[in-house]
């Protein structure tokens, strides 16, 4: 590995810890409230038609080698354009963080501080977290390898607490499909794959970009192999009826099981502290583009600029809802939209009219 | 430049007296050189510092008596006469000419003998450094079971020789310098040239260039003037009291620092895998090592955590231990009267308190330091009910796993994070602990020691080479045919493919 | 300056209202078990909930006190409200997460709505372990809780480890919170465990037959192992069966049953129960061999001869007097043969009296024991 570059597999730990967040919680009762048991074709279904727009991203950078995306966008798009596709991305991370940083708030007031206020736990989340947000992009990318051993951790000791105590059968009917609920599906287990595009800022500072994409590829196979594991986990473990009542089941699974010796009872304490981290993963790398993304739009300097003066901004939001009810129907909606369209339409337009043009360059 | 060596002795000691008024410890020896004794000429010295021995046998002793026997006439040879007296006369091996007065006044306040002779117009330099030394001892601070014993000790030049003795090898350079504009202190600068990266070697001269300080007393205040962040509680540069870890650890491409006075050597860069390591791991078997260092990495977590988690769990969250340990604990701490965070400070700052005078105070009275804070004070607060006996156990784990790790620096670093994760604990609980975790990791992960990043190999770098096999566990000898990457080395393998 | 403030602001916020969930764990009530009752008076408080915590100064090397629990009981709205009431008579706050076993009196269990409604209650909640223990009481679950048991050393209380223990008898099945909810979830019947006060004792033996979520009988032991013997749920377990003019003991140390369901005019259900086991009690007599082929296959058929009966008659209970699908056909069916599940789901409960049942034992000796 060479000095300030980043390596390849800090891009498959980027992409793992960018996508695994809050959508991990809930994402087995969503998908298992459309499809039933077939959830899981869901969850395959959106993990794969995110490949193409990763190789999309990664065709873009080759296409136009040693620039970043900003400089791409501005060369392929007319700046104007180009700067409001930025101030649309720009409002979708915000939305992203808002949505998040409120979820986390709630899942940690329902396993770990009941009456503390949500105010505290977003600011104290949202300061800690800017200090990494305010670091390079190197540092996001030595965070996330980090993080990538604890998801990885996390994943199997779910497994192992889970595999003695799990009833198999529940996982059938196996292949009872219900066609036509597959697209509202799908797209709501897309919800959970977004995070991905935060490789359109580091790809073009990798050292080796031949394996990129494969690496990339993997980190997404990986992802789509842990939705797997948590989805039959939570399926096994409640049974489809009740795995339809829980609000956030990959939690939730933890208070089912049970240690033979039991030395820890409660394990959901140790689930909720690794899970700090994974969420600590996902912000991180988002805070850092929001900031880097409005240092482009603006033409400042630093990213870490912005950075404090976004984070009251986040704030206000993420307590806008009155309730999770709220925060889930109106906002996670609205990053699912905005999400649509800055993590796909603008990563294919920019790379259609990008090979357009470079087609005709040739010609 | 300043002032020159004049053709007048008398000048030129009025000089020497003047820039040293006031110094008694500076002597002046008026010798009478030269056929019939007429060629005035002194020597000046420091009297603790030279080796009177060899001054006196070697010098003076030749210069009084050989002159006229052997036709030595110092007359005829006016034009190159010290060069005459340095090649025939002086028995001594290191002679050197220097017409600087500055230099001279330098070279006598670190222990050489300055010879003037009239009519000559520059002076000899005589090197007699010969002071007391403390001698080669074992080291204090880390010892082995398997292993060289022998120490570095204050004498700059007694070291270098110890690192030498291990890397026979005319690449190993050895770079003099100074720095200090009063102390002067000497410093070695130590790598193999051709594993060195040239960007990591000349980081470290730069930053050596830009101190401008009046004293360097002990290589620590070097370490802080040039490493990276200085307002890191981690220690971003290695030091050791050993020269087999220096040699090893030029031999891994890197730079050793070594500081006249101290028996500490700087080694750059340092991370989290080499302060975790001590040089016996290298000596032991390597099932053995791979067990202690994961334990290190255990360690380093109790250290920094157990209070922290006993006050999240007791005054947080009971529900995340078994019920029956539940029971207990509660059992436990019936009566006392402080919240546990309350109850964790009093112990954590008696503990320091005992570890702070423990330290100051060797030998018996040490002993009973030891004996009365930790039996005495620890069954007292217990039995009157202060503290709750788990309490105890906690803060003994918490010293005990905080001496486990081979680096005092980052132990100490921890124990400074112990008690911010405390009160981070006491007002949010496990989720408090998780945000100091966070805080930590960010600060470790932006940190970096010479723009080696400081948590290599765990955040990429030279993660994909195989680094881990020698920080994370310890792989047999044999598999470790390649040097570590971090330090970029020029020279990758240090052992032929088999 | 400005980050000094900020820095000042930040502390301060923490400093002046700071460490809000803060409470001592010994300035707790551990709740261990719950009991909760119909109160008959009409009204809001619909409940009589009792609850059980554990006496913190009677644990440990230095117990103090001889107590080992304390009893709280009250009229209240719902589960929780109780706690609230309590809290006019008890110094500290309850604590939930220990919380272990649930008692249902069997008044309640009665009263569907009521159930219903406490069972969600614990089951949203965050706090409360959702391997918590549910047993129904015959009685009330009051007087179960009050009972002091002579043997009682454990700090968990006798009940949670009489269940938890004993895991391997089939005398009854312990049932959780969410197992109570899966099965009724899957075919609306459940079974838990029914304990009941003998003397100054408590026993758990048997079952309720809980029908959406609504007590409707009681299973005795033996139709509990039958039970436990279809549903896979058997560890280890003695049985008795008389044998030519004694009765022998069969140790089972491996249970297997395997469900097969056909669908053509009348559902068939083929029940395959494998046993495996050693003999653990004959009789001594001169001449009496067992280490002998025949005689073992001998047993073995009386084995499965009497432990079919045992499941059949179980079966015919379940069908004829209760209608309860407890042996899981509904289940199996949703699961492996859905397309049919979703044709005759409403219809279930006219349909499962007539299923047809077809069951076979395959009981196998392994050892004798130490003796010929």
């Amino acid at each position: 590995m060479k000095r300030n570059k980043i390596s390849n597999i800090q891009i498959k730990a980027l992409i793992i810890t960018s996508i695994v967040g809050v959508g991990v919680l809930s994402l087995p009762s969503d998908v298992a409230l459309i499809l039933d048991n077939d959830g899981w074709i869901a969850i395959v279904l959106s993990g794969l038609i995110t490949i193409p727009f990763i190789v999309m991203i990664d065709r873009i950078f080759k296409m136009y080698p040693n620039k970043n995306f900003f400089q791409i966008g501005r060369e392929v798009l007319s700046p104007i354009l180009f700067d409001l596709f930025l101030i649309i991305i720009s409002v979708y991370v915000i939305l992203l963080l808002a949505y998040t940083t409120r979820t986390f708030a709630e899942v940690i007031k329902a396993y770990l501080l009941e009456t503390t206020p949500t105010e505290i736990i977003i600011i104290t989340m949202l300061f800690a977290v800017s200090y990494i947000a305010r670091g390079k992009l190197e540092d996001i990318a030595r965070m996330a390898l980090i993080i990538y051993p604890i998801i990885i951790g996390f994943i199997i000791f779910l497994l192992v607490i889970n595999l003695p105590n799990m009833d198999y059968t529940h996982i059938y009917p196996i292949f009872d499909i219900k066609f036509k609920a597959m697209p509202k599906a799908t797209i709501a287990a897309l919800f959970s794959y977004i995070g991905y595009e935060f490789i359109i800022l580091a790809l073009p500072y990798v050292e080796d970009n031949k394996q990129t994409l494969s690496y990339s590829l993997r980190g997404m196979f990986f992802i789509i192999g842990i939705y797997l594991i948590i989805f039959f986990i939570t399926l096994s473990q409640y049974g489809i009826d009740q795995l339809k009542r829980e609000i956030w089941p990959s939690i939730a699974v933890i208070k089912e099981v049970d240690l033979p010796g039991y030395f820890l009872e409660n394990l959901d304490g140790i689930i909720m502290a690794a899970w700090v981290m994974v969420v600590f993963g996902t912000l991180g790398p988002f805070l850092y583009s929001s900031g880097l993304i409005l240092s482009n739009l603006l033409k400042t300097k630093t990213h870490s600029f912005f950075i404090p003066y976004l984070l009251p901004i986040i704030y206000i939001i993420g307590l806008l809802p009155e309730n999770m009810v709220q925060a889930d129907e109106i906002l996670g909606n609205m990053v699912n939209y905005f999400a649509i369209v800055s993590i796909m339409a603008i990563p294919a337009i920019i790379f259609i009219v990008g090979y357009i043009k470079k087609r005709r360059q040739k010609v | 430049m300043g002032e020159i060596v004049s053709k007048d002795l008398n000048k030129n000691i009025e000089t020497l007296k003047t820039i040293f008024k006031d110094c008694d410890d500076i002597s002046y020896r008026f010798i009478e050189i030269g056929s019939n004794h007429k060629t005035q000429a002194s020597l000046v010295f420091h009297d603790g510092l030279i080796d009177k021995h060899l001054i006196s046998e070697y010098a003076i002793q030749i210069l009084l008596t050989t002159s006229d026997d052997e036709g030595f006439d110092l007359t005829s040879f006016k034009s190159n006469l010290l060069d005459t007296l340095a090649k025939e006369a002086i028995a001594i091996p290191g002679v050197e000419e220097e017409e600087d007065i500055d230099k001279i006044v330098d070279a006598v306040l670190s222990g050489e003998t300055a010879l003037l002779v009239d009519r000559a117009d520059k002076g000899l330099i005589l090197s007699s450094r010969g002071w007391a030394t403390r001698g080669i001892g074992e080291p204090q601070t880390e010892t082995v079971v398997r292993g060289p014993r022998d120490g570095f000790s204050e004498t700059l030049k007694i070291n270098a020789t110890l690192v030498r003795r291990r890397i026979r090898d005319p690449k190993l350079k050895v770079k003099n310098m100074q720095i200090g504009r009063r102390s002067k202190t000497d410093i070695s600068l130590m790598y193999i040239e051709d594993i060195v990266d040239e960007k990591l070697l000349g980081e470290v001269k730069k930053r050596l260039d830009d101190i401008d300080i009046d004293a360097i007393i002990d290589s620590s205040m070097l370490e802080h003037l040039i490493e990276d962040n200085y307002l890191s509680p981690f220690p971003q540069i290695e030091n050791t009291e050993r020269p087999d870890t220096v040699a090893a650890s030029l031999y891994e491409g890197r730079v050793a620092i070594l500081v006249d006075n101290t028996p500490f050597a700087l080694i750059v860069p340092a991370t989290i895998g080499t302060v975790l390591q001590s040089s016996e791991d290298y000596y032991s078997r390597w099932t053995i090592t791979t067990i202690i260092r994961l334990l290190r990495i255990i360690a380093g977590f109790l250290a920094t955590l157990s209070p922290a988690l006993y006050i999240a769990i007791t005054s947080f969250h009971p529900g995340l231990i078994p019920t029956r340990l539940t029971y207990y604990v509660a059992a436990s701490r019936i009566n006392v009267p402080f919240p546990a965070v309350v109850e964790a400070f009093l112990m954590e700052i008696t503990i320091e308190l005992l570890r702070e005078s423990g330290t100051r105070i060797s030998g018996p009275i040490g002993t009973t330091i030891g004996i009365v804070g930790g039996l005495i004070i620890g069954q007292a607060a217990v039995e009157a009910g202060i503290v709750s006996p788990l309490m105890i156990i906690i803060v003994a784990i918490t010293t005990i796993a905080a001496f486990a790790l081979p680096s005092y620096e980052l132990a100490s670093g921890l124990r400074v994070c112990r008690f911010i994760f405390m009160i981070l604990a006491a007002i949010l609980g496990l989720y408090g602990v998780m945000l100091g975790i966070i805080i930590m990791s960010t600060h470790m992960i932006r940190l970096n020691s010479f723009g080696i990043p400081f948590l290599s190999p765990y955040t990429g770098l030279g993660l994909e080479e195989g680094d881990l096999k020698d920080t994370l566990v310890k792989a047999p000898l044999q598999k470790l045919q390649l040097r570590p990457t971090f330090t970029f080395p020029k020279n990758k393998r240090r052992m032929k493919k088999r | 300056m400005k980050r000094k403030i900020l820095l000042i602001l930040i502390l301060s916020m923490f400093f002046l209202s700071g460490c809000w969930d803060m409470v001592e764990i010994n300035q707790r009530l551990f709740v261990s078990s719950i009991g909760i009752d119909l109160n008959k008076e009409s009204g809001m408080n619909k409940y009589i909930v009792t609850y059980v915590y554990p006496n913190i100064s009677a644990i440990g090397k230095n117990a103090s006190e001889k107590t080992k629990k304390f009893v709280v009981s009250t009229p209240c709205s719902s589960v929780f409200q109780a706690g609230k009431e309590f809290s006019t008579k008890v110094e500290f706050p309850f604590y939930y997460k220990h919380l272990k076993v649930l008692v249902i009196g069997e008044d309640l269990a009665k009263e569907d709505k009521l159930l219903r409604q406490a069972i969600d209650g614990l089951n949203r909640d965050t706090k409360i372990n959702k391997k918590v223990q549910v047993l129904v009481a015959e009685g009330k679950a009051k007087d179960i809780l009050m009972e002091k048991p002579t043997t009682e050393r454990v700090t968990d209380g006798t009940i949670y480890n009489i269940l938890k223990d004993n895991k391997s008898a089939s005398r009854f099945t312990p049932q959780t919170l969410t197992e109570v909810i899966k099965d009724s979830d899957f075919c609306c019947v459940t079974l838990a465990p029914r304990i009941m006060k003998k003397d100054k004792e408590f026993q758990i033996s048997g079952g309720a037959i809980l029908k959406n979520y609504k007590f409707i009988g009681w299973i005795g032991e033996k139709e509990n192992r039958a039970l436990a013997l279809m549903r896979n749920k058997v560890k280890i377990e003695l049985i008795d069966i008389p044998y030519k003019d004694t009765i022998i003991s069969y140790t089972v140390t491996n249970a297997d049953s395997n469900k097969e369901v056909l669908i053509d005019d009348e559902i068939n259900v083929d029940l395959n129960v494998q046993l495996e086991g050693y003999l653990q009690e004959y009789i001594i007599e001169e001449g009496n061999s067992v280490y002998n082929q025949k005689v073992l296959k001998d047993m073995e058929k009386a084995i499965e001869k009497g432990v079919k009966k045992e499941i059949e008659d179980t079966i015919d209970l379940l069908q004829n007097k209760y209608n309860a699908d407890l042996i899981g056909v509904g289940e199996h069916l949703s699961k492996f043969n859905s397309k049919e599940w979703h044709k005759i789901k409403k219809d279930w409960v006219n349909i499962f009296p007539d299923v047809k049942f077809n069951v076979t034992v395959d009981a196998k000796i392994r050892r004798t024991g130490l003796t010929k």
